[in-house]
Parts: structure tokens; C-alpha cells; sequence
């Protein structure tokens, strides 16, 4: 999480200035393409509309030419098929400012014993904020991936047993990740 | 948890990457959605 499309520099939540709240993800390009991303990006909010406040606003901030041409081009996808203009805003990513630590990984800070495992892997701020980890345990605990992919990625999340556990239960109590 | 020790031990076997703690950024998309 984080501030982008202003041109005030160091935005905090408080003091944002002219600066959208935004979202940067990491993704590997060999399993998900940026426009596959696009795809979802337009099918998760109305194009024909847009709030009137910068910190509200619907956008998609590209880097580089071929994220461009992509941006566009799904952009006037979604304006052929509505019918009417794109209120979305479509623009070039100056800077990504990331917001206060305490904005990000905002569902698994609801869940202190995984936090815990961050805390015993001596995970600063920044780190827990870019570790791939914290964003897969944020989307499960949050209802989004499978248990089977739980079960296929676990290994690999270093989580000690009492953390697995814990896990396990927030899955099984369907709080977390659905079926599959 | 011996399950997930086996595990990764096969991973190591097979070289894949085992540390999902390890930051790649590959490539990144910037968004807001309000």
C-alpha cells in the first residue's frame, strides 16, 4: 500500500497532498501477465465513474512502454464495451511512496500469532512489508486462495508448528482461503 | 510436522526455490481503486 499520482513529496496518511491511496503489487510475468492484472483491475470497480477526491480515485499507474500500450489498449476494451467514456484514471507512475507500515498487510495484522512468526524471523518494517510470505498469508486469512495451495506453499512459508497450526484453524473455521 | 520437513526436503532435492521470504521483484503493477 502506498501514495502515487501527486507530486508531494513523502506523503503520509495525514498528509497526503495531492496523492492517490494505491496499490503496488510484485508479480512475476512468467505466471501472471500484467494484463491478465489489467483484466482484473477493470472488472473490480466501475469505469463509468470515479470519486471526486484524488485519495479515492479509481487509476492505473503504468511503468514503461508496454505496460502503456497495455493500459490503453484495455482501456478503450472497456470504453468500446460500455459504451461511453472511462472515467478511470490511466496514467504514468512517477513515484510509488509506500505508506506507513501499519497500512500494510492489513488483514494479517488482524492475526497476532502470524505476526509473531515475522517478529521471530527478525522481520523489520520494510521487509515484512515486501516479503512474499506476508502477502500470500494477507490474501489466505482474508478468504482469497485454496487449501489446497495452502497445503502445496506451506513448507515453504517457514512458519513454526503452534503458526501452522494456527493457520490451519483460520482456514478450517472459513474465516480464511475457500475450498478448492 | 515431519510432513513439512519431508517436504521441503524434496523441494531441495529438486532445486526449486524455496524461500518465499526472499523478495523478487520481478515486475511490479501500481493501481487504486477507490
Amino acid at each position: 500500500m502506498g501514495y502515487a499520482g501527486g507530486r508531494k513529496p513523502e506523503p503520509t496518511y495525514r498528509s497526503m497532498g495531492d496523492h492517490t491511496e494505491t496499490t503496488q503489487v510484485d508479480f512475476n510475468p512468467a505466471l501472471i501477465s500484467y494484463r491478465e492484472i489489467l483484466r482484473h483491475v477493470w472488472a473490480s470497480h466501475d469505469p463509468r465513474r470515479n470519486h471526486y477526491s484524488r485519495q479515492y480515485q479509481n487509476a492505473i499507474f503504468y511503468s514503461g512502454e508496454a505496460q502503456k500500450a497495455a493500459a490503453l489498449e484495455t482501456m478503450a476494451g472497456e470504453q468500446a464495451r460500455l459504451g461511453r467514456e472511462v472515467k478511470t484514471v490511466v496514467a504514468p507512475l512517477d513515484r510509488f511512496w509506500a505508506a506507513e507500515h501499519y497500512h500494510q498487510k492489513y488483514y494479517l495484522r488482524g492475526h497476532q500469532p502470524l505476526l509473531g512468526e515475522f517478529s521471530r524471523l527478525g522481520y523489520d518494517d520494510a521487509r515484512f512489508r515486501e516479503s512474499r510470505v506476508a502477502a500470500r498469508l494477507n490474501g489466505l486469512v482474508s478468504g482469497f486462495g485454496t487449501k489446497a495451495q495452502l497445503e502445496r506453499e506451506l513448507p515453504e512459508y517457514g512458519l513454526s508448528d503452534p503458526g501452522v497450526m494456527y493457520l490451519r484453524n483460520v482456514i478450517a473455521e472459513g474465516s480464511g482461503a475457500t475450498c478448492g | 510436522m515431519r510432513m513439512i520437513a519431508e517436504a521441503r526436503q524434496e523441494q531441495e532435492r529438486q532445486g526449486l526455490p524455496l524461500d518465499l521470504h526472499a523478495p523478487t521483484r520481478v515486475e511490479t503493477a501500481t493501481f487504486a481503486l477507490g
